[in-house]
């Protein structure tokens, strides 16, 4: 679960590194991007001149640790003015299937 | 049910108002460290969490409140919302292995 922005501090670096890590152990993995979080799917980020890793190339890197189901709150791309145009991966869904998505979690790791 | 613990306080902080936008009527909220501060009912205006708070809890969420850092910060247990449930740590514990999994918001 990614519930804050890239950059500004480690969590959401350290939450995309544990989700990789999941996907390597072969754990079934969902990520879900909610509230803040969100911020970390605009396309055309480029962390160079702060010194940073370019944390969407390592999102996009999910897929290929068979992290395959990410998910997009919507509600939280609403309240930032967002559409699923302006995202560079994941589904959205509605806060109901947020709900039975942490129902159904056997552990949720919050970055 | 998922348990969720909110850490930060509601005054300050979105955490505690996006538990609650997600939150099930079968889930248990717990508030700990600074999020004690969201039990509070002696607020001079109605805060959209209380109000939150108030919904869910007729719909059947479970509140609670731990009792160290409500000591710790001085918080009576006549100043919290009634729909708050005070608990120690071997609540916290019961509450944690009666859960399907832990959601935290910081």
């Amino acid at each position: 679960m990614f519930r804050h922005a890239p950059y500004g501090n480690a969590i959401a670096r350290e939450g995309l590194e544990a989700a990789l890590a999941c996907g390597a152990m072969g754990a079934k993995t969902s990520v879900l991007y909610i509230n803040e979080g969100v911020w970390q799917l605009l396309g055309q980020q480029d962390s160079r001149a702060i010194d940073c890793k370019n944390q969407s190339a390592m999102a996009s890197a999910l897929p290929l640790y068979d992290v395959d189901a990410i998910w997009v709150d919507e509600d939280s791309l609403k309240q930032r003015n967002l559409t699923s145009a302006d995202i560079n991966a994941g589904k959205t869904i509605d806060r109901t299937h947020v709900q039975a998505l942490l129902a159904t979690s056997k552990s949720i790791l919050s970055f | 049910m998922l348990l969720h613990t909110v850490n930060k306080s509601g005054f300050a902080n979105s955490a505690l108002s996006d538990c609650l936008a997600v939150v099930s009527p079968n889930d248990a909220v717990l508030l700990i460290e600074n999020g004690v501060y969201g039990a509070l009912n002696n607020s001079p205006s109605e805060f959209a969490h209380i109000k939150n708070i108030k919904r869910l809890s007729t719909s059947g969420t479970r509140f609670y409140v731990l009792q160290a850092d409500c000591e710790a910060r001085g918080l009576d247990a006549s100043t919290l919302l009634a729909t708050f449930t005070i608990i120690d740590d071997t609540g916290f514990v019961n509450l944690a292995a009666e859960a399907t999994a832990i959601q935290s918001w910081y």
